[in-house]
């Protein structure tokens, strides 16, 4: 009688420790905004060009966990969903070209899945934080570590804006050439965006 | 034999050279008409590349044929067969494939205008080629 009260006594212990544990990594969510939008900068050797895409139609959540005392955020499956095929380039030609090289008809969504974003604060005014992505493009993942400005807005909304450089040879693509190589765009290219959320 | 072959081999070098030189040209100096070799229409760089860069020695070789065969109808001095030798070539060969291929293939008719020029400015260098060599 006494070991079991022992037992339960020890297993109270450590479930009140448990919740006091979670309640320093609160759970919440941010639902993407229709007004975010990814921008892709360009070169080939003939002009520079770039390519938009200007409405998020998804209804994607970010869920993550707080920690209050490191300021970091840890997402949980929290990913956003970019269809190539609305990538816009305001060239036909290179519009099309893009999309072709992006591998849009085998894989066309360009996944950017969230794992982390550090010394995050409720109220930032362009407060520049880090963060890590994981992005997964023509069935090809690239972790990277972005710098976002983050600005909190009226209504519990938040924008972050970011920019990283890529190449076409991180996902295993080849950039476009024609003409035996005499026409080609660069293996680099610069993206950019601006995020919206809610927080909910 | 050994003058119509350094002939052909040297018109060949000239008109590709001529020929990279004019597509950079064209690039710097219009860049819009340029952009349409990324259309899907143009093939991708790739296992077919060596045919760009052959079709100076198989259109050497035609000129080559046709220049031992007519050049005694061409009188005058080295730049005016030369010309001659272009014409000929841009009329009876170049415009009318090139009509088919602005009626087939989704190519503007800038672009077209390029490729003639291209090939008139090409068989031009060819022709100068042959009357200096191998008058």
């Amino acid at each position: 009688m006494r070991v079991t009260f022992y037992i339960i006594f020890f297993l109270f212990i450590l479930n009140a420790s448990f919740i006091k544990g979670l309640q320093n990594n609160s759970l919440a969510r941010w639902v993407v905004e229709k007004n975010s939008s990814l921008n892709i900068q360009g070169e080939t050797n003939i002009n520079s060009f770039e390519c938009d895409v200007t409405e998020y139609l998804r209804p994607d959540t970010l869920v993550y966990s707080k920690n209050d005392a490191i300021k970091k955020l840890c997402f949980t499956n929290s990913c956003l969903i970019i269809d190539i095929r609305r990538f816009d380039c305001h060239n036909k030609f290179i519009t099309e070209d893009f999309r072709n090289a992006l591998k849009a008809e085998e894989t066309p969504n360009l996944k950017i899945l969230f794992l982390t974003i550090d010394q995050f604060s409720n109220s930032c005014n362009n407060q520049i934080v880090k963060g890590i992505v994981d992005v997964e493009l023509a069935h090809a993942v690239k972790r990277s570590e972005i710098n976002y400005t983050i600005k909190t807005l009226p209504g519990n909304r938040i924008q972050m804006n970011g920019s990283h450089v890529f190449y076409f040879s991180d996902f295993n693509l080849k950039a476009p050439k024609k003409l035996a190589g005499l026409i080609r765009t660069k293996d680099q290219i610069k993206v950019n965006f601006q995020l919206f959320f809610k927080a909910i | 034999m050994n003058k119509v072959f350094i002939a052909w081999l040297t018109a060949a070098i000239l008109m590709l050279l001529l020929g990279i030189g004019m597509l950079y040209a064209g690039i710097y100096f219009f860049p819009k008409i340029a952009d349409e070799y990324f259309s899907p229409v143009f093939r991708k760089a790739g296992e077919t590349d060596w045919t760009f860069y052959a079709h100076p020695f198989i259109l050497a070789f035609a000129l080559k044929w046709f220049w031992e065969r007519y050049k005694g109808i061409f009188e005058g001095g080295v730049l005016l067969r030369a010309i001659e030798v272009a014409l000929v070539y841009s009329i009876v060969a170049l415009l009318p494939i090139l009509w088919l291929t602005y009626s087939a293939i989704d190519v503007s008719f800038k672009m077209i205008v390029t490729w003639f020029i291209y090939g008139f400015v090409q068989s031009f260098a060819a022709g100068l080629v042959f009357a200096k060599l191998n008058p």
